[in-house]
């Protein structure tokens, strides 16, 4: 039995708005070891920043986390309050966020923010709480982090203020880190620079990351396990090495063929995913990916019936998948069709 | 940096000028003889000429207008032929009656307006924010000088609990003693309190009367501001770090809210110490409002054209003084990013 | 490659939702919006009440009738009679249409001096964009009131001269908002864009800058129709605006002054109402206007 750091049974977020009731999580349920890496994959509207955000219990209305548990560090925190909640934010679990040119107050120093950071969970004065921050300004290979303390975040690259927020989110040590979207906003060489400081960090303190992208790369490089959303749901789950070898559900597949090769010569337009992800207002009665499956599109099966959990893999590397044909493919029995685009 | 706030002092400079001008040219424009008003309609031809050589209207316009000028400078703003007093005389008696008055509406609108508008973003409770809003539209859409009269009805007439209008003191009371021309200022440094706590009385109504539509607006502005600010991924990082609802609004929405609402709030400052007519009319109140309507009506230029000039100046000065503050409180502005 | 990009997280980027809300958008937001509802029906209440009042309800707005002076309000005069017997209810409907008239006057004509002023402003730039600009600023350091009236006395007290006083404050309003947005609307990338294309200037024009102008203008219209009746009644107020016997809710207001702290308050409570029903309808309107209308939002993403 190991020992998780988060997890997550059938969690249910919905948003209330003038045009419907929003599905962003549609009864999740995902596990992570301590000190390990998890990856969530998923395009934009497959509820992966709902996600994150129901684990903190940062939903505001009109959003509303309705259903399921959040166990952390074997607690439950889906049921504390607010305040209660306030004690575990930012010191057992914290965030990093997508957007490092609004994830910062423009009007208060560096320094400021991730000695509040610090205060919050330490009892340690200004001038203590103040050498923390340049040393872990320091961690985050910031240079000449003693003056940049007090600058402020417009004064800082982009790339350097996602590190601050790496650092800001380490400060307390926390047992788990959630990033949503750490380098989507970045270009290539700033995003590898980031995540190899992340990297590092999370290997010296062991600390659990949730890593949450669409950037197959990354995961590939960074996760021990991966997650797949689709329309609110985890479509497959298997450990990274295993995903990327061999896919069951046809969304993962199909996602991992539309990421460029340059190793590979490929003729033709690059493959991609036709249509749109569901509206998660309007959600279709079998399989939300039906419409795009390249094999289960038209099928009555799967236009029909949502898909239930298929149990894949040996136990200590399990892969669960939710398509009518995930065992059939795994198995091999069913060819792959080639992509048009 | 000085090069940017010298060409706003340029450009500053120009609009007083023209502004100047503009007043100047108005005020003749027009027909009418204000020499004529003076002296009377029975007065015969040598007796408007004599007046008009008192007043020099028969040298030529531009040395009129310099003379103008000219005497801004130097204190001398002409003689109020309405009134009977220089206009320095006027304006200066007037002008700290209408400075208190606008004083307390601000802070009036103001205070309620922050409470206000943090009642309709702090929780997400729709009805609260929509009454919020509501009252915010009316208090724009209310003619001021008919909000004073049925609030003159209802608190002085029905009620009794205010003072009617009868300017800035009851009747029975006398003036303290002369430090800033604030009447509940002075009273306090002179351990009036009697005095002090009429003068606030009888302030009251009309504060809230041109308070309203300030109220109005500012609630809405920062509702706004504060609805977006609140809106803005560093909150929800503030929050993730542990702190709790009040204190990420407080330190860090607010703060980002306040910043645009600066200018606005100088402007209105401005606006509402440089007096009312409306409300000054409904409440008696001996303010600069009054003054210009009266000069306005008696077409008595040198009033108009100095009272225009120095609202100018003040409008320009305030500008000035925001961006300036502005340049100090935005760390964005204070330091521009050297790359 | 990653898949297209939709809107924002939960709304679905499929097209056909997206072409139903912006159809059907004005619709919707007609139909759930309260206030504004509430807003369109007391304008439009005004409205008749201006312009059919006399129909349904004859009596004369400058009857004098000295018998029936000072009556309160009653099934027979609704909102009573003022100091010399004239029928409020009657005045109310007439200064209904007076300042209805003159808030649109002012705010059409206004629109379009001030819109022509900063579209030429902003369109040639130079030294033309610098006096325009000047002048723009001059009237702008005047207190609107101040000028208002001063126009107002300058050229004779009237309704007309009311008018034109009102609109020569707003002008510099349309001038600045319009040339700043032709300014913004000239530097942006879609434009160059466009031009890139080869689309000819004309249709560059007609197709992405004059729809965005005239929303732009219609929202500050709705905004100063509510200023100028506000205005209007405060020049009344004052004694400037109609001359007596003309029931423009300022001067009745002020023939209600002095009847106000003696019990008579119908005289002046009424035209008041009147004032800040017009002036709040047209604020909301202009708010959501600007939300139907949403020039930000649609070019937000540009």
């Amino acid at each position: 039995m190991s020992d998780f750091v988060l997890e997550v049974r059938d969690l249910e977020t919905n948003y209330y708005t003038n045009d419907g009731v929003v599905q962003a999580v549609r009864k999740v349920s995902l596990e992570i070891e301590r000190g390990h890496r998890v990856g969530v994959v998923g395009e934009s509207g497959s509820g992966k920043s709902a996600l994150a955000l129901s684990i903190l219990g940062l939903i505001e209305p009109p959003g509303r986390v309705v259903g399921g548990s959040v166990l952390l560090n074997g607690r439950d925190i889906s049921s504390f309050s607010d305040r209660q909640l306030q004690q575990v934010r930012g010191k057992e679990v914290s965030l990093v966020f997508q957007d490092p040119m609004t994830a910062l107050d423009p009007v208060k120093t560096i320094g400021a923010q991730i000695v509040e950071a610090i205060q919050r969970h330490q009892r340690v004065g200004g001038a203590a709480a103040g050498r923390a921050a340049v040393s872990l300004l320091r961690d985050v290979e910031v240079p000449h982090a003693e003056r940049r303390l007090d600058d402020y975040p417009h004064q800082y690259s982009g790339g350097m203020r996602q590190r601050v927020m790496i650092a800001i989110a380490l400060a307390n040590e926390p047992d788990l880190v959630v990033a949503d979207e750490p380098t989507t906003a970045l270009d290539v060489t700033t995003q590898a620079q980031v995540l190899d400081v992340l990297e590092r960090l999370v290997t010296e303190r062991n600390t659990a990351v949730m890593l949450i992208t669409h950037n197959l790369g990354i995961v590939a490089e960074f996760c021990d396990r991966v997650f797949v959303m689709y329309a609110g749901r985890v479509v497959e789950r298997a450990d990274a090495d295993v995903l990327f070898a061999r896919p069951a559900h046809p969304y993962s597949e199909a996602l991992l063929r539309s990421v460029p090769r340059p190793d590979r010569l490929q003729r033709g337009p690059l493959p991609t995913i036709q249509g749109f992800p569901p509206s998660l207002a309007n959600l279709p009665p079998g399989c939300p990916f039906e419409p795009r499956c390249p094999v289960g599109h038209g099928v009555e099966l799967c236009a029909t019936q949502v898909p239930p959990p298929v149990f894949l893999g040996a136990a200590d590397d399990p892969v669960v998948a939710e398509c009518h044909f995930a065992e059939d493919r795994w198995r091999g029995a069913l060819p792959i069709e080639a992509e048009s685009a | 940096m000085i090069r940017a706030a010298a060409g706003k002092l340029s450009g500053a400079l120009m609009a007083i000028f023209g502004a100047s001008v503009f007043a100047f040219i108005f005020m003749r424009v027009f027909p009418g003889n204000p020499a004529r008003l003076i002296v009377g309609p029975l007065a015969s031809n040598e007796a408007i000429v004599q007046q008009e050589k008192t007043m020099g209207l028969d040298k030529p316009l531009w040395v009129q207008y310099w003379r103008y000028i000219k005497g801004i400078f130097t204190g001398d703003w002409g003689f109020a032929y309405s009134a009977g007093e220089t206009v320095k005389h006027e304006i200066v008696a007037r002008l700290p009656a209408s400075a208190e008055l606008g004083l307390y509406a601000f802070l009036f609108a103001f205070v309620l307006a922050v409470i206000l508008a943090l009642a309709a973003t702090y929780r997400h409770r729709p009805w609260v924010d929509g009454t919020i809003r509501g009252v915010s539209f009316l208090g724009l859409g209310t003619p001021p000088f008919w909000f004073g009269l049925i609030v003159l009805l209802l608190f002085s007439q029905v009620w009794g609990i205010f003072p009617g209008p009868d300017g800035r003191l009851g009747p029975n009371t006398t003036p303290p003693p002369t430090y800033t021309h604030f009447y509940t200022i002075d009273a306090v440094a002179a351990g009036q309190w009697g005095t002090a706590w009429d003068a606030l009385r009888h302030l009251m109504l009309p504060a809230i009367t041109l308070g309203l539509a300030p109220f109005a607006f500012l609630v809405r502005l920062l509702r706004a501001n504060l609805l977006d600010v609140s809106r803005e991924n560093f909150i929800v990082v503030v929050r993730s770090k542990g702190l709790g609802r009040w204190p990420a609004f407080s330190h860090h929405a607010l703060p980002n809210a306040f910043l645009p609402t600066l200018t606005a709030s100088g402007l209105l400052l401005a606006q509402l110490i440089s007096g009312s007519v409306l409300v000054e009319k409904v409440f008696n109140w001996p303010g600069i409002g009054a003054l210009i309507v009266d000069s306005i009506l008696r077409q008595d230029f040198a009033v108009v054209q100095t009272f225009v000039l120095l609202s100018a100046v003040a409008y320009v000065a305030v500008n000035f003084a925001v961006d300036v503050l502005y340049g100090v409180i935005d760390p964005r502005v204070r330091i521009p990013v050297a790359r | 490659m990653e898949a297209p990009v939709g809107r924002a997280e939960g709304w679905g980027g499929d097209p056909l939702v997206r072409a139903r809300r912006g159809a059907g958008r004005a619709f919707v937001f007609l139909a759930r919006d309260r206030a504004l509802g509430i807003a369109v029906t007391a304008l439009a209440l005004l409205v008749c009440l201006g312009l059919l009042g006399p129909l349904f309800w004859p009596n004369d707005p400058l009857g004098i009738d000295v018998g029936s002076s000072l009556l309160p309000p009653s099934s027979a005069h609704p909102m009573g009679t003022d100091s010399v017997g004239r029928d409020v209810f009657a005045r109310f409907n007439e200064g209904a249409r007076i300042s209805l008239t003159v808030g649109s006057v002012v705010v059409i004509v206004g629109a379009l001096f001030g819109g022509v002023i900063g579209i030429v402003a902003g369109a040639t730039g130079g030294w033309l964009d610098g006096l325009l600009m000047r002048t723009m600023d001059a009237i702008l350091a005047f207190p609107p009131l101040i000028l208002a009236m001063a126009v107002t006395v300058g050229l004779g007290s009237g309704l007309r001269t009311a008018g034109l006083g009102i609109m020569l404050t707003t002008i510099p309003y349309y001038a600045r908002l319009l040339r700043s947005e032709v300014l913004r609307i000239r530097s942006l990338p879609f434009i160059e864009a466009a031009h890139a294309l080869g689309a000819r200037r004309m249709r560059i024009m007609a197709r992405h800058i004059v729809p965005h102008v005239v929303s732009t203008l219609l929202i500050q219209a709705a905004a100063v129709f509510g200023y100028a009746i506000l205005t209007l009644a405060a020049l009344g107020f004052v004694g400037l605006g109609a001359r007596v016997p003309t029931p423009e809710w300022g001067t009745m207001i002020t023939d209600g002054l002095q009847f106000f702290l003696t019990g008579q308050w119908w005289i002046g409570v009424f035209p008041g109402l009147g004032v800040l029903i017009a002036v709040t309808a047209a604020s909301v309107i202009a708010d959501r206007a600007r939300d139907i209308l949403d020039p930000r939002g649609r070019y937000a993403h540009v």
